[in-house]
């Protein structure tokens, strides 16, 4: 399988101690986020950590090259990122004068070998900014640079930036960019202005054979699929059908969510019955009083033996009245175990307001996701509170997720990967539509299929990562 | 370019405000963010640290966007001068959406002075 360059963008500063922006990452198989911390200062403030989605579990620092006065680069990579889109953090131990920081996510890259043997160089004065990578045909180099020249650089060898800021600070130039493989791969920049000294470094990506490559703890093997649009309904009697998300099909092993939430007049806790289709169990059901009209959330889950049709739910008669309604929506994960509960669903509610956490949860296994989903009694277009996420990511939110039809409601669905067992709390969701409404929260824990990682003598030898 | 925001230099103390929203205007994909360095106080940790957050449905919902934190004392350029502000520059998607807002969450671990700008270009 080729690598593909998935996604890549950056940030810069002058006298910052962190740099943070966001970075996408597609769901594509066999993927790998590599991340430049260049600096320039009057010592050695190489970053002192690399952060995703506000975990620095997993990252490898592959390179780092200072040279004295004035420049310093230094790579990172991470093995099979969460897909979506997050925070990339990086650290200095100090405060450098300069700062670069970009990333660049790909996919099609080899899973337990992901990287060759990196090469690195700084010279004082020079008017091009060059080293020699080891690699190979069907690999991908990745180099980035900290020049002195204030007036630009370019890249050079036929190289492709991916992302270039000249003249931080009235003072260097950064970029990143990439080479095709070859046995031996020229990595370079012209200077503009020279002479003029730099750091340089890089590395070689190698690429997957094709199949499911070996992966790398404790790295989980959980994946998100996808989302299915929200479906609804009025009518007693009637079904709403969970659709699938866009061009998936029911596929063997695979995690399906169903999550249906409304508004009903029976005046105490009433789910709708069981999803059609087989191999359903009841996660949790959370009734919030809220005046005739009562909101009521219930989740469902199973194991998809493959090729299934989208599920329906039937519309219980106290959910058809005028100010009723039912919703349902399906999401699916992957590499989730046969019996997938990690943690048993934590249910929680609470009265209007526009912002309300759930009671968090406490996960059994390394490696298992938290899944925060709720419902709001009105049309809120749920979303997660800025700087409160948690390190969770919307997988269901905004207008999409909620509904005018007969009883007005919103759902939200969140999720984070959690590496080490332990007690996760979770996200602030926002009503950020028509609030202040009441609430109704489920949190559960998906446990790992570490099974799905290949036999123990395919995984790296522990000598090679320590030589890492 | 387009200025956001522009306040004159004071003194913070510790704590968090929020400034804005403000509208980008339409055709401008650059932010660049300025916090001058007025005798920050060395407390050997970050006594700054701010987040923008960006909004595409015209303030309807907010996404984080970017952010920094920045240390206190004096840092020299190569001149030897002290550097006079802390900034950050990234890019802005979706340059024609008239519905993108910015707003600014500037949280203070000491006490410090500063003049700000946000601008866009």
């Amino acid at each position: 399988m080729a690598i593909a360059l998935d996604n890549a963008t950056g940030t810069s500063g002058t006298g910052v101690s962190s740099l943070s922006w966001n970075h996408t990452v597609a769901n594509q198989s066999d993927r790998l986020l590599f991340v430049a911390g260049n600096w320039g200062a009057s010592s050695d403030y190489g970053p002192s950590g690399v952060t995703f989605n506000g975990s620095g579990t997993g990252w490898v620092q592959v390179f780092d090259r200072y040279q004295a006065n004035w420049n310093g680069v230094s790579g990172w990579y991470l093995v099979a990122p969460s897909v979506g889109t997050f925070q990339v953090v990086v650290t200095y131990p100090s405060a450098p004068l300069l700062a670069y920081a970009a990333s660049a996510s790909f996919y099609g890259v080899h899973q337990s070998t992901p990287v060759g043997t990196p090469t690195t160089d700084g010279v004082t004065a020079g008017t091009i900014a060059e080293i020699s990578v080891t690699s190979a045909s069907g690999e991908l180099v990745v180099g980035t640079v900290a020049s002195d020249s204030q007036e630009g650089i370019s890249i050079r060898n036929s190289g492709a930036t991916l992302y270039e800021v000249e003249n931080i600070g009235a003072d260097c130039s950064y970029d990143i960019g990439t080479w095709s493989g070859a046995s031996t791969v020229t990595v370079g920049w012209n200077q503009t202005v020279t002479p003029n000294s730099y750091a340089v470094g890089g590395v070689s990506v190698k690429p997957s054979s094709g199949g499911a490559e070996g992966h790398q703890p404790p790295v989980s093997p959980i994946s998100f699929v996808g989302a299915g649009a929200q479906a609804v309904s009025t009518t007693s009697g009637g079904t709403v059908s969970a659709a699938w998300p866009a061009a998936y099909t029911a596929t063997a092993g695979d995690l399906q969510v169903l999550i249906a939430a409304g508004k009903h007049n029976n005046g105490t806790s009433l789910a709708p019955n069981t999803p059609s289709g087989t191999g359903w169990t009841q996660i949790g059901t959370r009734f919030r009083e809220v005046g005739t009209y009562d909101l009521q959330l219930t989740v469902w889950a199973r194991i998809l033996a493959g090729g299934e049709s989208a599920s329906t739910v039937t519309v219980p008669a106290a959910y058809s009245t005028t100010s009723g309604g039912l919703s349902a929506q399906t999401a699916i994960y992957r590499g989730v175990f046969a019996t997938p509960e990690d943690a048993a669903a934590v249910l929680s509610d609470a009265a209007a307001a526009t912002t309300w956490t759930p009671t968090g949860i406490t996960t059994a296994d390394d490696g298992a996701w938290v899944l925060s989903i709720v419902a709001s009694a009105d049309d809120n277009a749920l979303g997660l509170l800025s700087g409160s996420e948690q390190g969770f990511a919307e997988r269901m939110s905004g207008a999409s997720y909620d509904t005018t039809s007969g009883g007005d409601h919103a759902v939200g669905l969140a999720d984070k990967r959690i590496d080490s067992a332990g007690a996760v709390t979770c996200p602030t969701w926002n009503q950020t539509l028509v609030g202040t409404d009441a609430w109704a929260g489920i949190t559960w824990a998906i446990r790992a299929n570490w099974k799905s990682f290949p036999p123990i003598e395919q995984l790296t030898p522990l000598r090679t990562l320590i030589l890492r | 370019m387009a200025n956001l925001l522009s306040r004159t230099s004071q003194t913070y103390p510790a704590g968090s405000r929020t400034f804005g929203p403000a509208t980008v205007p339409t055709g401008l994909t650059q932010l660049v963010i300025t916090f001058t360095r007025e005798a920050w106080p060395d407390t050997g940790a970050d006594v700054l640290r701010i987040t923008a957050d960006l909004s595409l449905d015209g303030g309807a919902n907010w996404a984080f966007h970017c952010g920094f934190t920045a240390r206190g004392g004096t840092i020299l350029d190569r001149g030897g001068s002290p550097l006079g502000a802390s900034f950050m520059r990234i890019a802005l998607p979706d340059p024609s959406n008239a519905g993108r807002r910015l707003r600014l969450n500037v949280q203070t671990f000491a006490s410090l002075t500063s003049a700000i700008t946000m601008d866009v270009t």
